[in-house]
């Protein structure tokens, strides 16, 4: 096997973000140790026992408010917001009305590498409550969604820091559709390396 | 008049080493230096480095010192230092060529001086970080927007814009990236494009920008430069 593991998931990177710069060139093999690291991950979510495969039905089973209300509360729940946005995305995955809301939390995420259990109207935390591994495992899925109806890198650029993020902390997924989601987004995320990697040969 | 801000690092030692080669007089080198010690580099990055018109190898230091220039010397890198601001005011220049990153406040934009900042990516489609390597995944190519600073991050008056190939070697950090700043800031000399003041308006659109690219699409980007 490979001899240097993928080092971007060694640390817990909710405690100790990584900040990703200047981050050498270790030619081909890492992308090799980058495959491994998340195939292995990907074994432990299938054998979980809560483990099913995902289906949109994941979203459907909760009633929630539209995006563009929940952002006008003096206090919402991040949770809330984010399942709000993606069953707004899984009918219709052209919503303009949520881009830009994303995009806030994909830019507070990039700056931050934290995202916040409440957020106020102006969108700034409320309160230093940060640790909800849920709150990154939708976020990335919908950088995923973007990613996949854009082809925006900006996108896929924070899928792989957000994906890097949960992996890090994976024994936090404990949840059925933390699990099934993040089991999904990790073959995805795979399958949009392999097929940038496809186009340098083409 | 003319200045240059060096601080101790690669994109300066371009930008000084070229300017000196292709005979641009400045008439204030201002050195902002920590005093760090000097990186050493390995013998295929010197060599590829010479081959795109400077050395790596040789600090900034040794090359003021080797070409006699005088220059203004501060112990700090800090564009909105109020110490550099108080000189820069003072020494009344046109333009201030400023090699580091960063965002520059209110106080330096107001001493009447004119920051050109040069990007490594075309504006407006290129904002923000490492904005090469997404183009080369992107457009197969790279770019510099030269520019004045205003107060946001690269939305200020285009001076020039030139595309350039993806090189066909791995030092993109260190050598590429310094060598097309340097490029396009010579061409700026060479077109008298800062005694034309023919500056472009940018589209201020709104675009979002890029942030720090993630190893896995950096390491992508350079194997495509290598294939």
């Amino acid at each position: 096997m490979n001899k240097t593991p993928y080092q971007y998931t060694q640390n817990n990177l909710l405690v100790t973000p990584q900040n990703y710069q200047m981050s050498s060139y270790e030619g081909a093999d890492f992308l090799v140790s980058y495959q491994f690291s998340r195939s292995k991950i990907i074994t432990k979510l299938e054998k979980m026992p809560k483990f099913v495969p995902y289906s949109e039905n994941l979203f459907f089973s909760q009633r929630v408010s539209q995006a563009t209300a929940i952002i006008k509360k003096n206090k919402f729940s991040t949770n809330e917001l984010y399942h709000s946005i993606i069953t707004e995305l899984i009918s219709n995955p052209k919503n303009m009305q949520v881009i830009p809301i994303i995009d806030k939390f994909l830019k507070k995420f990039e700056v931050r590498k934290k995202i916040f259990l409440y957020y106020d109207n102006k969108f700034n935390n409320v309160g230093d409550s940060f640790k909800e591994i849920q709150n990154y495992i939708l976020l990335s899925f919908m950088c995923f969604i973007r990613y996949q109806v854009t082809s925006d890198l900006k996108y896929l650029n924070t899928f792989l820091k957000l994906n890097d993020t949960i992996c890090s902390v994976k024994n936090l997924i404990i949840n059925r559709i933390d699990i099934s989601l993040f089991h999904y987004l990790l073959t995805s995320e795979i399958k949009y390396v392999s097929k940038l990697l496809d186009e340098m040969d083409t | 008049m003319i200045g240059i801000i060096l601080t101790p690092d690669n994109r300066s030692k371009a930008y000084i080493q070229k300017l000196i080669s292709n005979k641009v007089k400045l008439e204030h080198i201002i050195l902002m230096n920590k005093k760090t010690k000097e990186k050493s580099f390995s013998e295929d990055k010197i060599r590829i480095s010479r081959s795109h018109g400077f050395d790596i190898s040789e600090s900034v230091i040794q090359t003021l010192v080797k070409n006699n220039l005088t220059y203004k010397e501060f112990d700090f890198i800090d564009i909105n230092h109020r110490e550099l601001i108080e000189y820069i005011s003072k020494i009344n220049l046109d333009y201030c060529i400023f090699t580091g990153g960063g965002i520059l406040k209110h106080e330096i934009l107001n001493t009447g001086t004119k920051f050109i900042h040069l990007h490594p990516g075309i504006v407006p489609y290129y904002r923000g970080s490492t904005c090469f390597y997404y183009s080369i995944l992107k457009d197969d190519n790279c770019g510099v927007s030269a520019y004045l600073m205003d107060k946001n991050l690269d939305t200020g008056d285009l001076i020039l814009q030139l595309n350039f190939p993806k090189p066909s070697h791995i030092y993109l950090d260190d050598v590429y990236d310094p060598h097309m700043r340097s490029e396009t800031l010579v061409a700026i000399f060479r077109k008298k494009l800062l005694e034309k003041k023919k500056f472009q308006k940018q589209d201020k659109t709104d675009t979002f920008p890029f942030f720090i690219i993630h190893p896995i699409l950096k390491h992508i980007a350079i194997l495509r430069c290598i294939k």
